[in-house]
């Protein structure tokens, strides 16, 4: 679909223009459906899934290594929410969770990769939106080959618990 | 942080620091100036009071006050001011080599008062990127604001969350740290080449 004949700076790619065919179909459809309703009999479902991940690995490196830290935990343990402090532990945060709040968090939020729904005053719940196109994509694939590190996070947030209280 | 924003970021407190001194300096040397050479009074009616308040009443109450007050709000402006257009040389540096890096060495930047950016992809497209030096709420340090032109197109919104950013009025817009710069706007560029087809 994507076949651009050269793309040496950005300008020229966007002046040029390329062929890249981006249909209500090809954004609708995420690898998720792809794996559970088609079982790869279509070649364009399969290169619209690919299209997807490729798009997941670009946004996830785009992003510095808190943020990226944040959404692999709340993707790991979704539909978990966690508060604060919770996912500053979790993702072995250095800085206090009050600036993770009010920078980071608010980012995420902006650009809809993590929703934020205050209990109280004091207590926030964090977790990752599962109507993120790309993120749905990234907690099917936690789902999928990710139980160990799931363990390992949910493990993590128990003990959090207990030393908590 | 990049060494070259470590710099700025040094630089920046330091300037800081001096500019708060001078004004220290140049408070009292103001003082001085706007009430030693005789107090002008501002007429009015006579007060019943102790000689001795009226007396002090007439020197806060003085057009010397007036001007006094009218000099130390110029330099709060101008101090204002200052923080507000300017970006320390080595952070201009970080940010012209990251976009010159993305778009090129022949890339269009037009750098503009109050820390801003602006890099013009094509004749109606463009991406404004505007520097915060210190975000109070959260202490993180440089931190961009990228806008880009208006778009029009019929899958804003789901470009915008596939591309990590935020859609308003039909600008793709999000807030990047340094480190993320480079990337970020490489993908706000997919999102605005994607968006025009």
């Amino acid at each position: 679909m994507t076949r651009d004949k050269t793309i040496g700076t950005f300008g020229q790619y966007i002046s040029h223009g390329s062929e890249t065919v981006y249909g209500t179909n090809t954004l609708e459809l995420c690898f998720a459906r792809h794996n559970h309703n088609d079982s790869g009999s279509n070649n364009m479902t399969s290169e619209d899934a690919q299209r997807s991940v490729y798009e997941l690995l670009h946004l996830m490196s785009a992003l510095n290594d808190t943020k990226r830290a944040i959404l692999m935990a709340l993707a790991h343990i979704y539909p978990r929410s966690v508060s604060g402090v919770q996912l500053s532990r979790l993702i072995g945060y250095s800085g206090r969770s009050r600036s993770l709040y009010r920078g980071v968090l608010v980012h995420l939020e902006e650009s809809k990769m993590i929703l934020i729904d205050q209990l109280t005053p004091k207590l926030y719940a964090i977790r990752i939106n599962a109507e993120h196109p790309l993120l749905l994509l990234l907690i099917d694939l936690c789902r999928q080959y990710g139980e160990e590190t799931k363990r390992i996070y949910s493990k993590a947030l128990e003990e959090g618990q207990w030393t908590n209280a | 942080m990049d060494q070259r924003l470590e710099q700025a970021r040094v630089l920046y407190v330091d300037r800081r620091r001096i500019a708060l001194a001078a004004m220290i300096v140049i408070f009292s040397v103001m003082f001085y100036l706007f009430y030693s050479p005789g107090i002008y009074a501002i007429p009015s009616e006579p007060l019943v009071l102790p000689p001795g308040w009226v007396q002090g009443f007439r020197i806060v109450y003085s057009f010397n006050t007036v001007g006094f007050l009218l000099a130390l709000s110029v330099m709060v402006f101008v101090y204002a001011f200052w923080c507000w257009a300017f970006l320390p040389i080595p952070a201009v540096n970080y940010t012209l080599a990251v976009l010159r890096g993305v778009f090129g060495p022949g890339a269009e930047i037009s750098q503009r008062i109050g820390r801003r950016f602006r890099v013009s992809l094509a004749q109606t497209t463009w991406i404004d990127m505007a520097c915060r030096i210190k975000e109070q709420a959260s202490g993180i340090w440089f931190l961009y604001r990228l806008t880009s032109s208006p778009m029009s197109g019929p899958h804003l919104e789901d470009i915008a969350m596939r591309h990590g950013l935020s859609s308003k009025d039909g600008c793709f817009d999000a807030w990047v740290t340094s480190d993320e710069l480079h990337q970020r706007s490489i993908l706000m560029v997919r999102a605005i080449s994607l968006s025009a087809q």
